[in-house]
């Protein structure tokens, strides 16, 4: 982790501590929805941001959180009800995960976007039919600076993990996923998995002094690599040939072994077999890299796209009939309108 | 099997509605790859005013829907002008100008939600039009209903009709086909995109006016229309119009009966479980050959 980045979290958390004995009330609940922003909106970037998943559905996985602190709050000590929330969120998420990670795109944020809709349908149905309730009002909760020394506490951790995150292997992953998946896949990082997640959070309202005070514990979303194929899982670094994009460079060396006398990753201390999926890219790839290992050209051909797609279940979406139409522009069907009303097949 | 028949028919009927809504959203997509979530404000955005006209002046709710579909193709450029024309100069790849859209109308849903929260209030409102019942076959409804569901199939119709038939119909296909080989034959994208938003936006304020006829309005009824949308443009595949209106009568059906066999409260439980089923069987849709 950074340095100057786990100073400034430090630095940053300090003076929001101290910010209680400082300002008065209103200013703290200020703060307080500030800091929940603050690891939300991590949270939300951990994943999104490096993926490029859009993803709609965060809103599920507070809700859920809340949902379950407000359950449990009267029965269960206060770190236990947070704890809670944000194990039963991460597990809502690690199934949803599991459910509709293989979608892309637009597919991927219009299910997210269903998703947030269905689970405050299914929570909102729960609750008028079995606790009689169309909302709830908290009572018996801690003190506000309990809470918002809670909620200090998760967004710094939020923070700090997201950091970490970013920097390691794992995280470069992502971005390498964010910059180009089928090319990650290629280069090795395993694309097809998991989620596993942590994102929890819990949102509770109490009614004292007609102030809502909230608390939401974020944590992070955080999504696991495991293997796609037997074969694949190991880091194909070697295949330098994909493209110089400096995201996948990064992604590249996060898949490097690291070479034992000095720390930065090099490409050819990295290799030893290639990789199922590499292999699959093309042969032409792999023995042009067997034959120079240490001499690659950075900027050779990528390989077709097509190719590539086909180890892969779920692609055909709309990306990528759009890129087929993009090649297709030049074929004279399209060009004349007139035989272009005649093809084209749906309305 | 009256009673299935009975099901049936009024599933069509919302489905007449469904199909509506989902055709504008649809429209969008296809032409400008913009998902505009925000599709079901605009639908509440009709609602009202068509609420609030027929407060004033106590004429028939059709009397506004031209007014309102004009009203809404200018809220639609204004829109389009200010939000998107900017954002699709500056984000030249399609993916991420998909990513960038998605999260704009995400935006503007809560920026017009709330604004009818200002004007309008959270309260539910309403206004009786045509609410006697009418028997068809042995079979009753309400005549507003009916009504509603021949405007729906009407619009629907009628923009198929001119997708098919017109010139501009054709410019509009060709660029959903090849958007550069449009350019190099002539179509005007900086005139066509705007219109054609404004198409959409104006299509889900129709569907609202006409729902304010049937239904109670509220400033958050947009958001269920929404989901509902999308769902009924995965049914029919991205970018498909006349599939959006082959969808939307299905899932109304499947709804009906799903209802009736479950409980009402279980609507979108039932339909997001068609969503995911077609997401996860058939992604490019059920109509796609």
């Amino acid at each position: 982790m950074p340095r100057g980045a786990l100073a400034a979290v430090a630095g940053g958390a300090v003076v929001a501590a101290a910010l209680p004995w400082l300002l008065d009330d209103f200013l703290v609940s200020l703060a307080l929805s500030c800091l929940m922003y603050v690891a939300l909106a991590t949270s939300w970037a951990m994943f999104s941001g490096a993926t490029r998943y859009v993803s709609l559905g965060t809103s599920a996985f507070f809700g859920l959180g809340a949902y379950v602190s407000a359950w449990t709050v009267a029965a269960a000590p206060w770190p236990v009800v947070i704890a809670g929330g944000a194990l039963v969120a991460a597990a809502f998420a690690a199934l949803a995960g599991l459910a509709i990670l293989h979608l892309r795109g637009t597919y991927f944020a219009v299910l997210t976007f269903g998703m947030s809709e269905l689970t405050r349908h299914v929570v909102t149905y729960g609750e008028k039919q079995y606790a009689g309730t169309v909302g709830r009002v908290l009572t018996g909760v801690p003190s506000n600076r309990t809470v918002y020394f809670t909620v200090l506490v998760i967004a710094v951790a939020a923070v700090v993990v997201a950091v970490a995150v970013r920097g390691s292997r794992f995280g470069l992953a992502l971005i390498g996923i964010g910059a180009d998946e089928q090319r990650a896949q290629t280069l090795g990082v395993p694309t097809r998995w998991v989620i596993t997640a942590k994102s929890a959070l819990s949102w509770r309202w109490s009614n004292a002094g007609n102030r809502a005070r909230s608390e939401s514990r974020v944590s992070s979303r955080r999504r696991t690599i495991t293997a796609l194929s037997p074969g694949s899982n190991h880091p194909a670094t070697g295949s330098s040939w994909l493209s110089d994009e400096s995201r996948l460079r990064a992604c590249r060396a996060a898949y490097s072994v690291r070479s034992p006398s000095s720390k930065t990753p090099t490409i050819e201390s990295a290799w030893s077999t290639p990789s199922k999926s590499a292999r699959r890219a093309g042969p032409s790839v792999h023995s042009r890299w067997m034959a120079s290992p240490t001499r690659l050209p950075s900027t050779t051909p990528v390989a077709p796209s097509t190719e590539v797609a086909s180890t892969r279940t779920h692609v055909p979406t709309i990306v990528s009939r759009a890129r087929s139409a993009k090649r297709s522009i030049f074929s004279a069907s399209s060009v004349s309108p007139r035989s272009a009303s005649r093809s084209v097949p749906r309305t | 099997m009256r009673l299935w028949v009975e099901l049936i028919v009024s599933g069509v009927i919302t489905g007449g509605i469904y199909a509506l809504v989902a055709m504008g959203l649809n429209l969008q997509y296809g032409l400008m790859r913009i998902l505009n979530v925000s599709h079901g404000e605009f639908l509440m955005l009709g609602a009202y005013l068509v609420y609030w006209a027929h407060l004033v002046t106590h004429l028939s709710p059709f009397v506004f829907l031209p007014p309102l579909l004009a009203g809404l193709f200018a809220i639609g450029l204004l829109i389009h002008r200010l939000c998107f024309r900017r954002l699709a100069e500056t984000t030249p790849e399609v993916e991420a100008f998909e990513a960038r859209s998605l999260l704009v109308g995400f935006g503007l849903m809560f920026v017009v939600q709330n604004v009818a929260l200002l004007i309008w209030g959270a309260d539910l409102r309403g206004y009786q039009y045509l609410s006697q019942t009418v028997s068809v076959a042995g079979v009753g409804f309400t005549a507003n209903r009916l009504v509603a569901f021949a405007g729906a199939i009407g619009l629907s119709v009628s923009l198929i009709v001119v997708l098919r038939a017109t010139l501009l119909g054709r410019a509009v296909r060709a660029m959903m086909q090849s958007p550069t080989g449009a350019l190099l034959v002539g179509i005007d994208v900086r005139r066509l995109h705007p219109a054609v938003f404004g198409v959409g936006l104006a299509l889900a304020g129709a569907a609202g006016a006409l729902l304010s006829m049937v239904f109670e309005i509220s400033p958050s009824m947009g958001e269920p229309y929404t989901v509902t949308a999308l769902i009924v443009i995965a049914l029919g595949g991205f970018g498909s119009v006349t599939g959006s209106l082959l969808g939307g009568l299905l899932l109304g059906c499947v709804e009906a009966i799903g209802m009736r066999l479950t409980s009402p409260s279980l609507k979108m439980v039932l339909s997001y479980g068609v969503f995911m089923l077609v997401l996860i069987t058939r992604p490019n849709g059920l109509f796609v050959r």
